[in-house]
Parts: C-alpha cells; structure tokens; sequence
C-alpha cells in the first residue's frame, strides 16, 4: 500500500493505494528528487576529485591535512 | 425641581432622581443603589447593586445571575497541548495524520524514520497540498564544519525533511505550526538532524522555517519518501486550540 492514514479523532488507520492524481503527484515529486539527487551526488564527486588532487599535489594525507586545520 | 419625562402622550413627573426606563415604572434612584467605589448597576426585577469585582476579574454576562451578569475570572488564554495521534512510519510512502482540524497550533515530530533505499529524502505536505504554496527559509548544517548560508525558495510544493544514505540511517526532528486553524497563511519552523546525506557519515541538520500559502485550515499533515517504502520511525502529532 502507498498510503497509511490515521485520524487523529476516531484512531481509523487506513492503508490504501494513490489515486491516479496522487500517483502523478507524487512521481512528479521523485523526478524533481532525482534531478536535486543526481546534481549533489556530481557536485560532491567532483568536490572529492579535487580535494584527492590537492592531496596528491601537497604529498599529504587526508589525516595530516585535518591535523593542519585543527 | 421635579425632573420629568414624555411617556409618548404626556409629560409626568418621575420619581427619585429619573433612573426609570422610558415607559417603566417609577425607579429607584442611582444614588440610593449604587454606594460604594466600584459599583455598577443593573438590573432584574428591579435596579440591583453589583459590587466590583476582584482585581483581574471582568464582567461576565451568565444567565443564572438575577441580574444576567457577574464578575469572573477570565477564561484562559495560553496554550494548551495535548497529543493528538502517533503512527509508524514503516510502510508505503506516505503517512498521513488526518483529524486535525480545530487546532490553532500543531507540533510534528518525526522520531528515527528511515526508508528502505539509498540516498533518498524525506518530506513533509499539509492537506495533501502538491501545490507551490511553501515558501522556505532554509539553513543547513553539514558534517558540523560545513555550514551553507541561508537560501530562501518560494513556491515550493513540499517542505524538504532531510536526506538518509541508507536503511539504517535515520531522520529525527520537528515542525511547529502556527495558525493552522486559520484560512490566512500559516508559519512553521522547526528543525531536523539526519545521520548519513550521500555517505553513511555524514550528518545534515537542515533549520528551516517559511509560511504555508493554502488557504484550507490544516485537517492533515504528511510525511513522504521518494524511496520505496519507509521502514522505521515514527510521526507524532501534538496539539493546542490556542
């Protein structure tokens, strides 16, 4: 089931599927989600590329460098 | 001098010092009822004395009074909670709370829920609402040393929870809103910590707080995964009429 809802006065749980409107709601939700995902998953690949680089360009390790900034 | 007054054919000669009504009979005086520092008067069957009140205390209107008035302490004010409904959030992708209607302020907590999948989020709608009406202040807080500065997005179509890179890894935090039984705009703050974002040792804290443009008082509130299913944790939600 896609939903599960529980009102608050009469303690009713019911499990169900979406609604046609629902289900597009909400795969619109995990398409915008992906876009966000897949731009932060590039951004932080691209982050931890350059800092090995800058490791590697320093002769250092990642604990010596942490050891030089605290 | 006698004061007099028009009873719609004649003039005649009222009693006292003219407290009667314009076709009543002839009262009592002012003067005579009402004696001390504070009095106010009123009536039943006759002009009556009420004395005042305690201090603090306001008039009343009661109908078991002779007179239909008292003074009394007044009703509170503050808030109140209470509890309203606590579920899991162990199955499917959206769990509801509905009933919440009638509830000026409303306290969402989410307590250690995690999804089934890897790097997925978290979310939170009212009413069911996929409309652009959240407008987000948003200040994150990553891995403690990474801090982002604020950003504002208008116009969003859900306030975002948080982020969790694994089943396992969990979202725990609260939203407090404010005038969710109104038609007007509501206001939420609050704030979250997930363990593991887009590696299992990252910790995210997202502070967030914004106005929620529906003009529907607030019946349900949501929590919404893009994973396949949550599988753990809990949604509770408390409540206060003031």
């Amino acid at each position: 089931m896609d939903i599960t809802q529980i009102d608050a006065i009469t303690g009713e749980v019911t499990e169900r599927t979406y609604t046609a409107e629902e289900k597009s709601d909400y795969d619109a939700l995990v398409a915008k989600a992906k876009i966000k995902l897949d731009a932060d998953i590039a951004a932080n690949e691209a982050k931890a590329t350059a800092k090995a680089a800058l490791l590697a360009q320093l002769g250092i390790t990642e604990e010596q460098a942490k050891l030089l900034l605290n | 001098m006698p004061v007099k007054r028009y009873n719609g054919t004649d003039w005649v000669t009222v009693a006292g010092d003219g407290i009667q009504g314009p076709t009543g009979p002839a009262g009592a005086s002012a003067t005579t009822v009402v004696t001390t520092k504070g009095d106010l008067l009123t009536y039943s069957t006759t002009a009556a004395r009420l004395g005042v009140g305690s201090n603090g205390t306001v008039l009343t209107a009661d109908s078991a009074e002779a007179t239909g008035v008292k003074w009394a302490a007044p009703a509170a004010t503050g808030a109140s909670w209470s509890q309203l409904a606590v579920t899991a959030t162990t199955s499917g992708t959206t769990v509801t709370i509905s009933g919440l209607s009638g509830y000026n302020q409303l306290y969402i907590q989410f307590e250690n829920v995690s999804h089934n999948d890897s790097i997925k989020e978290f979310y939170l709608r009212m009413n069911a609402d996929s409309g652009t009406n959240y407008n987000i202040v948003n200040f994150l807080i990553r891995n403690a040393a990474s801090v982002s500065s604020g950003t504002y997005n208008a116009a969003q179509t859900e306030i975002y929870l948080g982020r969790t890179a694994s089943s396992g890894n969990t979202m725990s935090g609260g939203i407090l809103i404010n005038g969710a039984n109104s038609t007007g705009k509501k206001f939420f703050s609050g704030f979250m910590a997930s363990v593991g974002d887009l590696v299992n040792s990252d910790i995210t804290q997202p502070h967030i707080s914004g106005t929620y443009d529906g003009t529907s008082v607030i019946s349900s509130v949501s929590i919404v995964t893009n994973a396949p299913a949550f599988d753990a944790g809990n949604m509770r939600v408390f409540g206060s009429v003031a």
